[in-house]
């Protein structure tokens, strides 16, 4: 019995199909050489899940951090200044890196805790203490957590003697840090690069005409002017709303005008991160002529506000970068041009030749091909603008910071959005104001198509009323557990209609979703775990005799589903069904032999 | 009979205005797309095919659009931003034109329709006024469908009067094109009076004009009713234009021509007009009526008589003459003290029809208690007591009495017969009808052939009805004249916060299995009711309310789960078959005495039975899914209670509490998520709680609850599915019990939901809106590609 039982569960164990997630975590161990652990990469998970991008930096080791202070001027500089300024570090902890700066780089870590901060905030000394490690801004103390380490509190009773040892030695800048930080204090330098400059372009146009009369046209692309600020906030705007409009699978006929497909890599891109899967339920025999469908983790990112969209996308790119050999190199690159672009101003440009390293410019192209950058032909060079959203990217994560803090950027971002909608005459597409109604009724504010289909993931589309600025949804059962279907959650759904609520109704003190359209979604979420489908193998008795005799042999084996006595059907887990049946047999038999 | 005729020909004369009224809202829906431009036109009715909703994005919206509250869609639906800074005045005139579909906090959702324009002709609202106020307050460009519709619904509404002056009728317009019209037709000029005959009638300052008519001053509309539009225009200087036109306009309204026509020819010239498609509007001149005696009665100086009352008096009065309607005020907002102040108004005799006996002592105690009314003015007429009708050298009279009593077709006694002879010979100034949404067609008929009225005035609290008699209302009465917001009066202190919780009950086991197995719907339905987890949760309520000090009636529809709902409770109960004796002993202990603080009653409680001291409703059975039934007794504590604040800060909490307890997984739930629909487009919202059975569960055990255990729920069980023929017998005889009592219980003792199909009058209370209609689903073009093949 015990063996047929083991059996069973080694069916299970091979049942389910390898998800994604697996395969992924194989291919980062094959090629992941560096980092401390040996088989799984936990370092590369923890990367992976960072919510914003000085999580992301906090969680690197502080080698690869030094490393970007190292980088020569101004780039170097800039990323320190970033850094010191960025939510990773506590007031306290700020306080003691520019103390420590102006002061020669090093002091007694017992001055630092007892003489330059008030006496109860020790522990908050430590914590800062603990950060600065972390960021790589301080020589190792120990007193940092790697992944996979037990972090020990230093205020704990028992660790009186480490805290005394620590309390000896010293903190000291590192060299990368210091040198980073004092160039920047010194040459306060804002910009990352050398900037187009206008002179550059006109004498460009001068000498440009009359070398391209001598070469008789022989540029492969023609040079134009520098893109103005509404061209860049469209083209981003354009180049995103094409990825979520094809995550969403929206028609040619919904998309609006100037908004294409995205292109092929950029499409592998996505089914390589997970947000797009080929049809599961594709029926023809060439599986990579299935249609692409978006996944359930698709559908949380659509739901996010659009800095969390950008920083999801480059946070894969980064998580994608763990393949490639020299990932060490580029992941470096791509941190430090992240940070450099924060510090950037939309709307300058740079040549693509200022870049050193061949990297470099890997990354900035793909940058580019995300829509985060404008790459044109500025003055006979190739060079790439900044756009708002990942100047932006910088920007959000160096105040968001946690998640109250979060809550208050995105209010402020929806008012300002319906400010704007309320100054422009015609409101842009990026805006989106809701009102959610007592009687169940969505009133979105948007123009959006993205926003609609969006919207229509769970609200019941076949009874919108679209107006020009304004489209009115009902909320249904149905339309609830069709999103639930596809893998939302309830509590998605509610946090993007308290995000995207109406200004108006935050300035009021009632609720920004009425509270009884919150319980019942709620409860059609709770609905769906009431029932728990289970295979059950039906057997239909021949008579009393021998329902009773299956019954009592089924439910000693704990394989009775249900036993509906009037009918005399017994419903049998089906894993136990060959062993009933067979039981059945036995007991047959023996009844026809008596 | 040529009085049978008389009222058949009526109610056959509303349902051809009524089929006219289809059409044109028809037309609307048609003209809607074959304005839009070409290349518009086929995306929008696409749309329409796959009934994947509307799609009107390609309206022009205005450059200012954000100054302005409305947006109004080619199909007559119009939303308006409640939070605007124009809402206020936009509410007003939307409320004049249109029907309000829902009110909920926020944006409110209206539709024009031919009856809404019909009323706001009716009172006095020139088409292009309203074109150009509507277009004034839309964010978009006004649809040219929905201006047409406009001038097509108000062209011929309204244009004629059919006014009582000096006990003659005269047929009046501001346009004399349409009384030559008029009278091209044979019949209208033959029922024209001569010129000669004419003599005295028309001293008042007439002049004839070269057609024969007589022309007049027009009666000025209150300034109240259009002031809303006044301001609009006024403060417009975008369109000097407009100012001129409407100046002139006004000018030229100022006369009004009109003829006499014989009177007992009126009803030959109204059936005519409505051929002609000049619906003649009723106005009666009451103040110059010279014939008809006065009725001696005053309001009483302590009688105050709130805003919106006011308001909607004064839409009836609006021109210093009667006109007929219906006036729509939630219950417990004082749609007595309305009707009372309207006959006192007039101050002609007065028919006042109610549903039963327990509201006729309250209609006659409510004339007297505002009014100093003589005694001897006032009968009632009933079943026990027929009053006599005192002669009219005595001066009017009031007469209280049931829609049954008028239109009862059989043999009647003497007394009987000798009222009822003294009741048509009459000529009444008013016809009250209350709670004139239930009243059976067929009775309604009978009623208009029994008392010939000059003016007829009805109210209801809910003009929502599952089948779709409600628009011959318009016709057989009148426009709607009013409506309150719900919310508004609630917001006001005129009617008492009342949190609505629904009490989600899990079936017990046992009682799951035979509803599962149970045949019948009886049966089902029973199981439900008498699910054990439910009469925890209602004793668990009880106790805890009357601990409270509250008041509370426990409404149970099914009589059997009603009786033992009472046992179980140990208190009185009140049903069909109750006497009315021991009803009256119960109601009176109940209003006075703190003694009594619960009552269990039977659907003949839902409407008109006034009881101002409950504050929680317990609502255990109800009638399906009935709508109308769930506000009826919600209304039954709306009457506001003493604490309630008048000074706007209402709506931060809750004084009443109406629970209505849900057996959860069976039918139930789905009648009660379409019973809530009427209070949740009014702006109501319903919590659901699912945590109270299993507190009550445990209470039950400790506190000893006459049903705590399995074994007592088994018991139930047993009882229950033996009492099947029991439970059918009782609900029997309170059918006939109620059908007898009144014609009220009468409808919903008839049992099955009508379902309208199509073009439903139900849209004028709320019940229209794309949301009832059910129709294949489609699947969004997001999702195809996973359902494809």
């Amino acid at each position: 019995m015990g063996g047929i039982k083991r059996k069973a569960d080694e069916d299970v164990k091979s049942a389910p199909p390898p998800t994604k997630r697996d395969k992924k975590a194989s291919v980062a161990t094959t090629s992941a050489p560096s980092a401390a652990t040996t088989s799984k990469d936990p370092l590369e998970e923890i990367l992976a899940s960072s919510n914003s991008l000085f999580e992301y930096l906090e969680n690197l080791p502080p080698r690869a951090l030094k490393l970007i202070y190292a980088l020569p001027a101004p780039r170097g500089p800039l990323v320190a200044a970033a850094v010191l300024r960025s939510s990773s570090l506590t007031d306290l902890a700020r306080q003691i890196a520019l103390r420590l700066v102006a002061c020669g780089g090093t002091f007694k870590i017992q001055t630092i805790v007892e003489s330059w901060i008030h006496r109860h905030g020790s522990r908050d000394a430590f914590v800062a203490l603990r950060r600065l490690e972390c960021m790589g801004i301080l020589m190792p103390l120990g007193l940092a957590t790697r992944p996979g380490e037990e972090g020990t509190d230093i205020d704990d009773e028992g660790n009186e003697a480490k805290r005394a040892k620590l309390m000896e030695m010293d903190a000291c800048l590192t060299d990368q840090f210091k040198t980073a930080m004092a160039a920047y204090l010194i040459t306060s330098c804002s910009s990352p690069w050398p900037l187009i400059t206008r002179e550059q372009i006109e004498e460009y146009k001068k000498n440009g005409d009359i070398k391209k009369q001598q070469d008789g046209e022989k540029e492969s692309k023609p040079s134009r002017d520098p893109p103005t600020l509404k061209e860049l906030e469209s083209y981003t705007q354009s180049s995103w709303d094409s990825v979520l409009h094809f995550l969403v699978g929206s028609d040619e006929s919904d998309r609006g005008e100037g908004i294409k497909e995205p292109d092929e890599a950029m499409v592998g891109f996505l089914t390589q991160i997970g947000l797009m899967q080929s049809d599961p339920d594709y029926k023809g025999k060439d599986n990579s002529r299935a249609p692409l469908v978006i996944t359930s983790k698709g559908y949380e990112f659509m739901l996010r506000d659009s800095n969390a969209q950008v920083w999801q996308f480059v946070l894969q790119y980064l998580n994608a970068l763990a393949h490639h050999e020299q990932k060490d190199q580029i992941r470096v690159e791509a941190l430090s041009i992240l940070i450099c672009l924060g510090s950037c101003r939309v709307g300058e440009g740079y040549h693509m030749s200022v870049l050193g390293s061949k990297y470099a410019r890997v990354v900035i192209k793909d940058f580019g091909r995300f829509g985060l950058l404008f790459g044109c032909r500025i003055a006979g060079k190739n060079a790439f603008y900044p756009t708002e959203a990942v100047v932006n990217l910088v920007a959000s994560s160096e105040k968001a910071g946690r998640e109250a803090s979060a809550i208050i950027g995105q209010s402020v971002a929806a008012s300002r959005a319906l400010e704007d909608a309320l100054a422009a005459p015609v409101p842009s597409r990026t805006h989106l104001a809701l009102v959610v109604q007592t009687n169940f009724q969505v009133v979105a504010y948007t123009r959006s198509k993205l926003h609609i289909s969006t919207l229509g993931l769970f609200c019941d589309i076949s009874t919108f009323r679209k107006l020009p600025n304004v489209i009115f949804f009902h909320i249904t059962r149905d339309s609830i557990r069709s999103a639930f279907r596809l893998g939302v959650l309830a509590d998605q759904i509610l946090r993007f209609l308290h995000v995207h609520a109406h200004p108006m109704l935050r300035n009021s003190d009632q609720p920004l979703v009425p509270s009884n359209v919150i319980d019942q979604i709620l409860l059609w979420d709770k609905e769906r775990h009431r029932v728990v489908m289970d295979e059950v193998w039906v057997h239909q008795c021949r008579d009393d005799a021998e329902f009773t005799a299956a019954r009592h042999f089924a439910s000693d084996l704990d394989a009775l589903a249900w036993g509906a006595a009037h009918t005399n059907k017994l419903y049998i887990h089906i894993h136990y069904a060959e062993q009933v049946s067979a039981y059945v047999r036995r007991w047959r038999t023996k009844q026809a032999g008596r | 009979m040529e009085e049978d005729d008389l009222e058949i020909d009526e109610y056959q004369s509303a349902k051809k205005l009524v089929q006219r009224a289809a059409d044109r809202e028809s037309l609307l829906k048609r003209s809607g797309p074959s304005h839009q431009p070409a290349s518009e036109d086929l995306n929008f009715t696409v749309v329409q095919d796959t009934s994947l909703g509307s799609d009107f994005s390609s309206l022009p919206l205005k450059p200012d659009h954000p100054s302005r509250p409305c947006w109004t869609c080619p199909d007559g639906t119009i939303y308006l931003e409640a939070f605007h800074d124009l809402y206020p005045k936009a509410y007003d005139f939307l409320v004049a034109i249109a029907e309000p579909v829902a009110r909920p906090e926020h944006i409110h959702e209206y539709k024009l329709t031919p009856y809404s324009l019909y009323a706001a002709v009716a009172t006095n609202i020139e088409t292009e006024s309203i074109v150009r106020v509507l277009n004034r307050f839309s964010k978009n460009a006004l649809p040219e469908g929905v201006a047409k519709f406009i001038r097509e619904c108000t062209k011929r509404y309204g244009k004629a009067k059919l006014v009582l002056k000096h006990n003659k009728f005269y047929v009046e317009s501001e346009y004399a094109s349409v009384l030559r019209e008029l009278l091209r037709d044979d019949l209208i000029s033959q029922a024209r009076v001569a010129k000669e005959t004419d003599g005295g009638g028309n001293t008042a300052g007439g002049v004839n004009n070269p057609d024969g008519f007589v022309v007049h001053t027009k009666a000025e509309e209150m300034e109240e009713n259009l002031r809303m539009l006044r301001e609009m225009d006024g403060d417009s200087s975008d369109d000097e234009e407009d100012e001129d036109g409407d100046g002139k306009k006004k000018a030229a309204a100022k006369t009004t021509v009109s003829f006499q026509v014989k009177g007992d020819s009126v009803e030959v010239v109204k059936r005519r007009a409505i051929d002609l498609d000049y619906p003649l509007m009723e106005e009666y001149d009451f103040r110059n009526d010279k014939v008809n005696p006065d009725v001696p009665m005053d309001l009483k100086p302590h009688t105050r008589i709130r805003r919106y009352q006011e308001r909607s008096l004064s839409k009836m009065f609006g021109n210093g003459r009667a006109r007929s309607g219906i006036i729509v005020l939630p219950c417990g907002a004082g749609k007595t003290l309305t009707g009372v102040t309207a006959a006192q108004t007039i101050k002609k005799s007065v028919v006042c029809l109610c549903t039963n006996a327990v509201s006729i002592l309250q209609w006659k105690y409510q004339f007297q208690l505002w009014t100093n009314i003589p005694n001897e003015n006032i009968c009632v007429f009933t079943s026990d007591k027929k009053d006599d009708i005192p002669p009219e050298s005595m001066g009017g009279c009031v007469l209280v009495t049931t829609y049954t009593m008028i239109s009862y077709g059989g043999q009647r006694s003497d007394k009987s017969a000798e009222v009822m002879n003294a009741i048509r010979s009459r000529e009444w100034g008013l016809l009250l009808m209350d709670e004139v949404h239930v009243v059976p067609a067929k009775m309604f008929r009978r009623v208009i052939g029994s008392v010939k009225a000059h003016c007829r005035l009805g109210l209801t609290a809910t003009l929502v009805r599952e089948d779709d008699l409600i628009s011959d209302l318009n016709f057989l009465i009148g426009p709607k004249l009013y409506e309150a917001n719900w919310m508004d009066l609630t917001t006001q202190g005129y009617l008492a916060n009342v949190q609505c919780v629904e009490v989600w009950c899990p079936m017990t086991g046992p009682f799951m299995r035979e509803y599962l197995m149970a045949d019948n719907g009886r049966l089902k339905q029973l199981l439900y009711v008498m699910n054990p987890a439910k009469l925890r949760a209602t004793e668990f309520l009880v106790r805890f309310h009357e601990e409270r000090g509250d008041k509370i009636i426990v409404f149970s529809d099914l009589v059997y789960s009603l009786k033992l709902y009472a046992a179980m409770l140990k208190r009185p109960m009140i049903y069909g078959e109750t006497s009315e004796r021991e009803r009256q002993a119960i109601l009176g202990t109940f209003r006075t005495s703190d003694a009594l603080r619960t009552i269990c009653i039977s659907k003949v409680g839902d409407t008109s039975i006034d009881l101002p001291e409950a504050n929680v409703i317990i609502q255990v059975s109800s009638h399906f899914g009935s709508r109308r039934q769930e506000a009826q007794r919600l209304g039954r504590i709306l009457r506001p209670k003493s604490y309630t604040q008048q000074d706007g800060s209402n709506r931060s909490s809750f004084n009443a509490f109406f629970y209505t307890l849900v057996s959860t997984d069976t039918q139930e739930m789905f009648y009660s998520t379409k019973r809530q629909q009427y209070l949740i487009d009014q702006g109501y919202t319903f919590k659901i709680v699912t945590t109270l059975s299993e507190k009550a569960d445990l209470e039950a055990i400790e506190n000893d609850y006459a049903y705590k255990n399995s074994e007592d729920d088994r018991k139930l069980l047993r009882t229950v599915l033996t009492s099947e023929t029991e439970l059918e017998k009782d609900q029997r005889a309170e059918d006939t019990a109620i059908r007898k009592n009144n014609p009220d219980g009468a409808r919903l003792a008839d049992l099955g939901v009508k379902r309208s199909a199509g073009q439903t009058m139900a849209q004028l209370s709320g019940g229209g809106g794309a949301r009832y209609q059910a129709g294949p689903r489609k699947v969004h073009p997001m999702f195809a590609k996973r359902k494809k093949r």
